[in-house]
Protein backbone atom coordinates (compact mmCIF):
# COMPACT_ATOMS: atom_id res chain seq x y z
CA UNK A 1 0.00 0.00 0.00
CA UNK A 2 2.51 2.55 0.90
CA UNK A 3 4.60 1.59 -2.18
CA UNK A 4 1.84 1.99 -4.35
CA UNK A 5 1.32 5.41 -2.31
CA UNK A 6 4.49 6.33 -2.89
CA UNK A 7 4.85 5.88 -6.79
CA UNK A 8 1.38 7.69 -7.29
CA UNK A 9 2.44 10.70 -5.47
CA UNK A 10 5.77 10.87 -7.76
CA UNK A 11 3.43 10.82 -10.37
CA UNK A 12 1.63 13.29 -9.29
CA UNK A 13 5.15 15.57 -8.34
CA UNK A 14 6.16 14.93 -11.84
CA UNK A 15 3.16 15.88 -13.18
CA UNK A 16 2.87 19.20 -11.77
CA UNK A 17 6.15 19.79 -12.77
CA UNK A 18 5.34 19.20 -16.36
CA UNK A 19 2.19 20.71 -16.09
CA UNK A 20 3.95 24.01 -14.90
CA UNK A 21 6.81 23.95 -17.35
CA UNK A 22 4.38 23.76 -20.07
CA UNK A 23 2.65 26.23 -19.23
CA UNK A 24 5.84 28.40 -18.55
CA UNK A 25 8.24 27.49 -21.24
CA UNK A 26 6.35 26.34 -24.37
CA UNK A 27 4.96 30.29 -24.79
CA UNK A 28 8.31 31.42 -24.42
CA UNK A 29 9.97 29.20 -26.88
CA UNK A 30 6.97 29.25 -29.63
CA UNK A 31 7.47 33.14 -30.01
CA UNK A 32 11.23 32.65 -29.74
CA UNK A 33 10.40 29.93 -33.00
CA UNK A 34 8.12 32.95 -34.14
CA UNK A 35 10.55 35.17 -34.10
CA UNK A 36 13.12 33.62 -35.83
CA UNK A 37 10.55 32.94 -38.63
CA UNK A 38 9.70 36.58 -38.82
CA UNK A 39 13.75 37.19 -39.22
CA UNK A 40 14.30 34.41 -41.88
CA UNK A 41 11.38 36.04 -43.91
CA UNK A 42 12.14 39.78 -43.03
CA UNK A 43 15.22 40.46 -41.76
CA UNK A 44 15.86 42.95 -38.41
CA UNK A 45 14.41 46.43 -38.79
CA UNK A 46 13.10 46.12 -42.37
CA UNK A 47 8.83 46.03 -42.78
CA UNK A 48 7.61 43.19 -45.15
CA UNK A 49 3.91 42.45 -46.61
CA UNK A 50 3.34 38.73 -45.58
CA UNK A 51 1.81 37.11 -48.70
CA UNK A 52 -1.30 35.37 -48.30
CA UNK A 53 0.05 31.92 -49.12
CA UNK A 54 2.37 32.04 -46.22
CA UNK A 55 0.50 33.75 -44.00
CA UNK A 56 -1.21 30.65 -42.31
CA UNK A 57 2.61 29.52 -41.88
CA UNK A 58 4.19 32.46 -40.27
CA UNK A 59 0.82 33.52 -38.55
CA UNK A 60 -1.53 30.56 -37.64
CA UNK A 61 -5.03 32.11 -37.55
CA UNK A 62 -4.64 35.32 -38.80
CA UNK A 63 -7.45 36.61 -40.40
CA UNK A 64 -7.16 36.21 -43.96
CA UNK A 65 -9.71 39.70 -44.39
CA UNK A 66 -6.90 41.75 -43.33
CA UNK A 67 -3.10 42.78 -44.99
CA UNK A 68 -0.64 41.55 -42.57
CA UNK A 69 2.89 43.43 -42.44
CA UNK A 70 5.57 42.65 -40.02
CA UNK A 71 8.91 43.95 -39.32
CA UNK A 72 11.53 42.17 -36.05
CA UNK A 73 12.48 45.03 -34.59
CA UNK A 74 16.01 45.49 -33.14
CA UNK A 75 16.86 48.33 -30.68
CA UNK A 76 20.40 47.61 -30.02
CA UNK A 77 21.82 49.90 -31.73
CA UNK A 78 19.61 52.58 -31.53
CA UNK A 79 15.65 53.91 -31.62
CA UNK A 80 13.86 52.17 -34.73
CA UNK A 81 11.30 54.51 -36.43
CA UNK A 82 8.12 53.19 -38.24
CA UNK A 83 6.91 55.40 -41.03
CA UNK A 84 3.39 53.76 -42.38
CA UNK A 85 1.48 55.53 -45.39
CA UNK A 86 -1.84 53.52 -44.06
CA UNK A 87 -5.13 52.93 -46.20
CA UNK A 88 -8.20 54.56 -45.66
CA UNK A 89 -10.39 52.59 -43.63
CA UNK A 90 -9.77 50.26 -40.43
CA UNK A 91 -5.78 49.56 -39.82
CA UNK A 92 -4.02 48.73 -36.38
CA UNK A 93 -0.66 48.35 -35.54
CA UNK A 94 0.27 46.38 -32.51
CA UNK A 95 3.91 45.95 -30.56
CA UNK A 96 5.14 42.53 -29.34
CA UNK A 97 7.64 41.71 -26.73
CA UNK A 98 9.57 38.58 -27.43
CA UNK A 99 7.14 37.01 -23.98
CA UNK A 100 4.26 37.72 -26.26
CA UNK A 101 2.95 40.35 -24.54
CA UNK A 102 1.22 42.89 -26.81
CA UNK A 103 2.41 46.48 -25.00
CA UNK A 104 1.36 49.11 -27.47
CA UNK A 105 -1.21 49.18 -30.21
CA UNK A 106 -3.40 51.92 -32.28
CA UNK A 107 -5.95 51.92 -34.95
CA UNK A 108 -6.72 54.34 -37.38
CA UNK A 109 -9.48 56.00 -35.08
CA UNK A 110 -7.23 56.56 -32.05
CA UNK A 111 -4.41 57.84 -35.09
CA UNK A 112 -6.96 59.63 -37.42
CA UNK A 113 -3.58 60.04 -39.63
CA UNK A 114 -3.00 59.06 -43.14
CA UNK A 115 0.54 58.99 -42.72
CA UNK A 116 1.50 57.33 -39.59
CA UNK A 117 4.85 58.03 -37.83
CA UNK A 118 5.70 56.17 -34.68
CA UNK A 119 9.37 56.53 -33.18
CA UNK A 120 10.92 53.21 -30.95
CA UNK A 121 12.80 53.40 -27.86
CA UNK A 122 13.77 50.99 -24.78
CA UNK A 123 12.03 51.96 -21.74
CA UNK A 124 13.24 54.65 -19.22
CA UNK A 125 13.48 53.59 -16.02
CA UNK A 126 11.32 56.45 -15.18
CA UNK A 127 7.33 55.33 -15.79
CA UNK A 128 6.34 58.83 -16.06
CA UNK A 129 8.14 59.51 -19.15
CA UNK A 130 6.77 56.61 -20.84
CA UNK A 131 3.67 56.91 -22.98
CA UNK A 132 1.03 53.71 -22.26
CA UNK A 133 -1.69 53.40 -24.79
CA UNK A 134 -3.17 55.07 -27.89
CA UNK A 135 -2.67 58.24 -27.53
CA UNK A 136 -4.64 60.94 -29.55
CA UNK A 137 -2.29 62.23 -32.13
CA UNK A 138 -2.07 64.64 -35.08
CA UNK A 139 -1.22 64.48 -39.09
CA UNK A 140 2.70 64.96 -39.13
CA UNK A 141 3.85 64.37 -35.30
CA UNK A 142 6.21 61.17 -34.30
CA UNK A 143 4.57 59.41 -31.58
CA UNK A 144 6.71 58.09 -28.85
CA UNK A 145 6.78 54.59 -27.87
CA UNK A 146 8.76 52.87 -25.07
CA UNK A 147 9.80 48.99 -25.59
CA UNK A 148 10.23 47.19 -22.57
CA UNK A 149 12.62 45.14 -24.07
CA UNK A 150 15.36 45.74 -27.02
CA UNK A 151 13.76 43.17 -29.34
CA UNK A 152 10.10 42.56 -30.45
CA UNK A 153 7.34 42.66 -33.26
CA UNK A 154 5.24 45.14 -35.32
CA UNK A 155 2.16 43.66 -36.65
CA UNK A 156 0.77 46.32 -39.45
CA UNK A 157 -2.73 44.94 -40.32
CA UNK A 158 -5.22 46.47 -42.59
CA UNK A 159 -8.68 46.14 -43.73
CA UNK A 160 -9.46 44.34 -47.35
CA UNK A 161 -12.39 45.07 -47.88
CA UNK A 162 -13.48 43.29 -50.60
CA UNK A 163 -10.95 40.31 -52.55
CA UNK A 164 -10.53 42.81 -55.45
CA UNK A 165 -8.80 45.71 -53.21
CA UNK A 166 -6.06 42.99 -51.56
CA UNK A 167 -3.30 44.02 -54.14
CA UNK A 168 -3.86 47.77 -53.40
CA UNK A 169 -4.14 47.53 -49.39
CA UNK A 170 -0.85 45.11 -49.73
CA UNK A 171 0.92 47.62 -51.56
CA UNK A 172 -0.17 50.46 -49.73
CA UNK A 173 1.82 48.73 -46.43
CA UNK A 174 4.53 48.14 -48.55
CA UNK A 175 5.56 51.22 -49.15
CA UNK A 176 5.72 51.51 -44.72
CA UNK A 177 9.16 51.76 -43.22
CA UNK A 178 10.39 50.11 -40.60
CA UNK A 179 14.45 50.73 -39.53
CA UNK A 180 17.38 52.85 -37.75
CA UNK A 181 16.03 56.72 -36.78
CA UNK A 182 19.13 58.50 -37.78
CA UNK B 1 14.70 -4.17 -13.19
CA UNK B 2 11.24 -4.16 -11.56
CA UNK B 3 11.71 -0.82 -10.03
CA UNK B 4 13.39 0.84 -12.76
CA UNK B 5 10.02 -0.44 -15.09
CA UNK B 6 7.64 1.09 -12.30
CA UNK B 7 10.08 4.73 -12.61
CA UNK B 8 10.06 4.92 -16.18
CA UNK B 9 5.97 4.23 -15.91
CA UNK B 10 5.77 7.04 -13.30
CA UNK B 11 7.54 9.40 -15.12
CA UNK B 12 5.93 8.79 -18.26
CA UNK B 13 2.56 9.07 -16.77
CA UNK B 14 3.50 12.09 -14.56
CA UNK B 15 4.30 14.13 -17.67
CA UNK B 16 1.36 12.93 -19.95
CA UNK B 17 -1.21 13.78 -17.11
CA UNK B 18 1.00 17.12 -16.52
CA UNK B 19 1.13 17.79 -20.16
CA UNK B 20 -2.80 17.03 -20.89
CA UNK B 21 -4.15 18.87 -17.94
CA UNK B 22 -1.91 22.13 -18.79
CA UNK B 23 -3.00 21.80 -22.68
CA UNK B 24 -6.56 21.18 -21.47
CA UNK B 25 -6.57 24.42 -19.14
CA UNK B 26 -4.92 26.35 -21.18
CA UNK B 27 -7.59 25.34 -24.16
CA UNK B 28 -10.74 26.55 -21.77
CA UNK B 29 -11.32 23.73 -20.36
CA UNK B 30 -12.72 23.71 -16.71
CA UNK B 31 -13.30 28.07 -17.67
CA UNK B 32 -10.69 28.71 -15.58
CA UNK B 33 -8.81 31.41 -17.93
CA UNK B 34 -11.79 31.50 -20.56
CA UNK B 35 -15.18 32.07 -20.50
CA UNK B 36 -18.38 30.36 -22.71
CA UNK B 37 -21.00 31.37 -23.88
CA UNK B 38 -22.93 28.31 -25.61
CA UNK B 39 -20.13 27.24 -28.21
CA UNK B 40 -18.12 29.89 -28.12
CA UNK B 41 -15.09 30.77 -25.60
CA UNK B 42 -12.90 33.47 -25.28
CA UNK B 43 -9.65 34.14 -23.37
CA UNK B 44 -10.71 37.62 -21.33
CA UNK B 45 -7.29 38.37 -20.46
CA UNK B 46 -6.20 37.99 -23.84
CA UNK B 47 -3.17 40.65 -24.95
CA UNK B 48 -3.22 42.39 -21.46
CA UNK B 49 -0.97 43.44 -19.14
CA UNK B 50 -2.34 41.03 -16.99
CA UNK B 51 -2.11 38.12 -19.68
CA UNK B 52 -2.35 34.88 -17.14
CA UNK B 53 0.79 32.36 -18.63
CA UNK B 54 -2.06 29.93 -19.78
CA UNK B 55 -4.25 32.17 -22.05
CA UNK B 56 -0.37 33.24 -22.94
CA UNK B 57 0.26 29.13 -23.67
CA UNK B 58 -3.72 28.75 -25.26
CA UNK B 59 -2.11 31.40 -28.26
CA UNK B 60 1.28 30.72 -28.50
CA UNK B 61 1.52 26.80 -28.34
CA UNK B 62 -0.95 27.06 -31.42
CA UNK B 63 1.68 30.25 -32.79
CA UNK B 64 -0.54 32.68 -32.78
CA UNK B 65 -0.28 36.28 -31.34
CA UNK B 66 -2.90 37.65 -28.73
CA UNK B 67 -4.97 40.46 -29.40
CA UNK B 68 -5.75 43.28 -26.86
CA UNK B 69 -9.24 42.90 -26.18
CA UNK B 70 -9.44 46.77 -26.03
CA UNK B 71 -8.80 46.36 -30.19
CA UNK B 72 -10.29 42.62 -31.02
CA UNK B 73 -12.46 40.71 -28.88
CA UNK B 74 -11.94 37.45 -30.22
CA UNK B 75 -14.24 33.86 -29.90
CA UNK B 76 -13.46 30.54 -30.41
CA UNK B 77 -15.26 27.30 -31.25
CA UNK B 78 -15.25 24.03 -32.20
CA UNK B 79 -17.93 22.68 -32.38
CA UNK B 80 -21.91 23.53 -32.52
CA UNK B 81 -24.28 24.69 -30.06
CA UNK B 82 -24.76 21.02 -29.08
CA UNK B 83 -21.23 20.41 -28.02
CA UNK B 84 -20.78 18.18 -31.54
CA UNK B 85 -17.33 19.00 -33.16
CA UNK B 86 -17.93 20.23 -36.74
CA UNK B 87 -18.23 17.69 -39.59
CA UNK B 88 -16.84 18.58 -42.89
CA UNK B 89 -19.90 16.99 -44.17
CA UNK B 90 -22.96 18.46 -42.66
CA UNK B 91 -24.16 22.19 -43.09
CA UNK B 92 -24.47 24.82 -40.11
CA UNK B 93 -26.51 27.32 -39.61
CA UNK B 94 -24.85 30.66 -38.32
CA UNK B 95 -27.38 33.01 -36.40
CA UNK B 96 -27.51 35.82 -34.76
CA UNK B 97 -26.64 39.95 -34.20
CA UNK B 98 -23.34 40.78 -34.59
CA UNK B 99 -23.29 44.33 -33.49
CA UNK B 100 -20.90 44.74 -30.73
CA UNK B 101 -17.96 46.24 -32.82
CA UNK B 102 -17.30 48.72 -35.22
CA UNK B 103 -17.15 45.57 -37.28
CA UNK B 104 -16.84 42.05 -37.20
CA UNK B 105 -15.15 39.14 -39.14
CA UNK B 106 -15.50 34.84 -39.05
CA UNK B 107 -13.45 32.74 -40.13
CA UNK B 108 -13.30 28.80 -40.46
CA UNK B 109 -9.69 26.84 -40.49
CA UNK B 110 -7.96 23.79 -39.43
CA UNK B 111 -7.20 23.52 -35.97
CA UNK B 112 -4.10 21.84 -36.49
CA UNK B 113 -2.59 24.31 -38.51
CA UNK B 114 -5.22 27.31 -38.18
CA UNK B 115 -4.97 26.89 -42.27
CA UNK B 116 -7.66 28.80 -43.88
CA UNK B 117 -8.62 28.32 -47.56
CA UNK B 118 -7.14 29.74 -51.03
CA UNK B 119 -8.44 32.76 -51.46
CA UNK B 120 -11.08 31.93 -54.04
CA UNK B 121 -13.04 30.02 -51.29
CA UNK B 122 -14.91 32.57 -48.77
CA UNK B 123 -13.08 30.74 -45.35
CA UNK B 124 -14.01 34.34 -43.97
CA UNK B 125 -16.22 36.89 -43.79
CA UNK B 126 -16.54 40.32 -42.62
CA UNK B 127 -19.65 42.39 -41.60
CA UNK B 128 -19.22 44.15 -44.81
CA UNK B 129 -19.84 41.33 -46.97
CA UNK B 130 -22.82 39.98 -44.87
CA UNK B 131 -25.87 40.14 -46.42
CA UNK B 132 -28.13 41.38 -42.98
CA UNK B 133 -31.75 40.43 -42.52
CA UNK B 134 -34.06 43.27 -42.43
CA UNK B 135 -34.27 42.97 -38.81
CA UNK B 136 -30.56 43.20 -38.55
CA UNK B 137 -29.49 39.60 -37.84
CA UNK B 138 -27.24 37.53 -40.01
CA UNK B 139 -27.61 34.76 -41.23
CA UNK B 140 -24.65 32.17 -42.28
CA UNK B 141 -24.22 28.60 -43.80
CA UNK B 142 -20.99 27.22 -43.00
CA UNK B 143 -20.45 24.38 -45.32
CA UNK B 144 -17.38 22.67 -47.20
CA UNK B 145 -20.00 23.21 -50.68
CA UNK B 146 -21.09 26.45 -52.05
CA UNK B 147 -24.42 27.88 -49.89
CA UNK B 148 -27.28 30.68 -50.76
CA UNK B 149 -27.09 33.82 -49.45
CA UNK B 150 -23.67 34.17 -47.05
CA UNK B 151 -21.49 30.98 -47.46
CA UNK B 152 -18.98 30.78 -45.47
CA UNK B 153 -16.52 27.97 -46.80
CA UNK B 154 -15.43 24.92 -44.30
CA UNK B 155 -12.55 23.39 -44.59
CA UNK B 156 -13.32 19.38 -45.61
CA UNK B 157 -11.06 17.61 -43.53
CA UNK B 158 -9.67 18.06 -39.95
CA UNK B 159 -11.12 19.35 -37.15
CA UNK B 160 -12.47 22.66 -37.45
CA UNK B 161 -12.66 26.09 -36.09
CA UNK B 162 -14.46 29.09 -36.04
CA UNK B 163 -13.00 32.63 -34.81
CA UNK B 164 -15.30 35.68 -34.39
CA UNK B 165 -13.23 38.72 -34.41
CA UNK B 166 -14.94 42.00 -33.22
CA UNK B 167 -12.52 44.83 -34.37
CA UNK B 168 -12.81 48.26 -32.38
CA UNK B 169 -15.42 46.93 -29.77
CA UNK B 170 -18.19 49.04 -28.03
CA UNK B 171 -16.85 49.81 -24.63
CA UNK B 172 -19.46 47.30 -23.10
CA UNK B 173 -18.55 44.27 -25.31
CA UNK B 174 -14.11 45.63 -24.44
CA UNK B 175 -14.88 45.87 -20.90
CA UNK B 176 -16.94 43.20 -20.14
CA UNK B 177 -16.72 39.87 -23.32
CA UNK B 178 -19.04 37.98 -21.27
CA UNK B 179 -21.93 40.51 -21.84
CA UNK B 180 -21.68 40.27 -25.63
CA UNK B 181 -24.95 37.83 -27.01
CA UNK B 182 -23.25 35.78 -29.50
CA UNK B 183 -24.83 33.75 -32.63
CA UNK B 184 -26.41 30.38 -32.21
CA UNK B 185 -24.79 27.56 -34.31
CA UNK B 186 -26.78 24.79 -35.10
CA UNK B 187 -26.38 22.01 -37.18
CA UNK B 188 -28.72 22.02 -40.22
CA UNK B 189 -28.15 19.03 -42.20
CA UNK B 190 -25.43 16.48 -43.43
CA UNK B 191 -24.69 14.63 -46.47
Amino acid sequence: MNGRLFWLTAALLVGIAAHIAYILFVPRTQMDAKMSDFTALAGTNKLVVVEPDVLATVLPGADPGLAHAVCVFDLASGPVLIKASVPAGYWLISFYAPNGDSFYSLNDRQADVRNLSLLLTPKSSDPGTDRLSNPQVGEGSEIAVKSPSARGLVLLRARIEAAALRTRVMGDLATSFCGRAN
Amino acid sequence: MFGRIKLALTILIGVALGLLSARYVAGGGLDLVAMSQGPWKTWPSAGLNTMDPYTKAHFLAEGRLADNRREIVEFETAGDGNGSPFDAGCTYLIAGRFGWSRWWSITASRESDHASLPPLRPSSLHSGQVVFEADGTAVIRLAADPQTGNWLAMPSSGRINLVLRYYDPVPASRANPAAVVLPQVQREACR
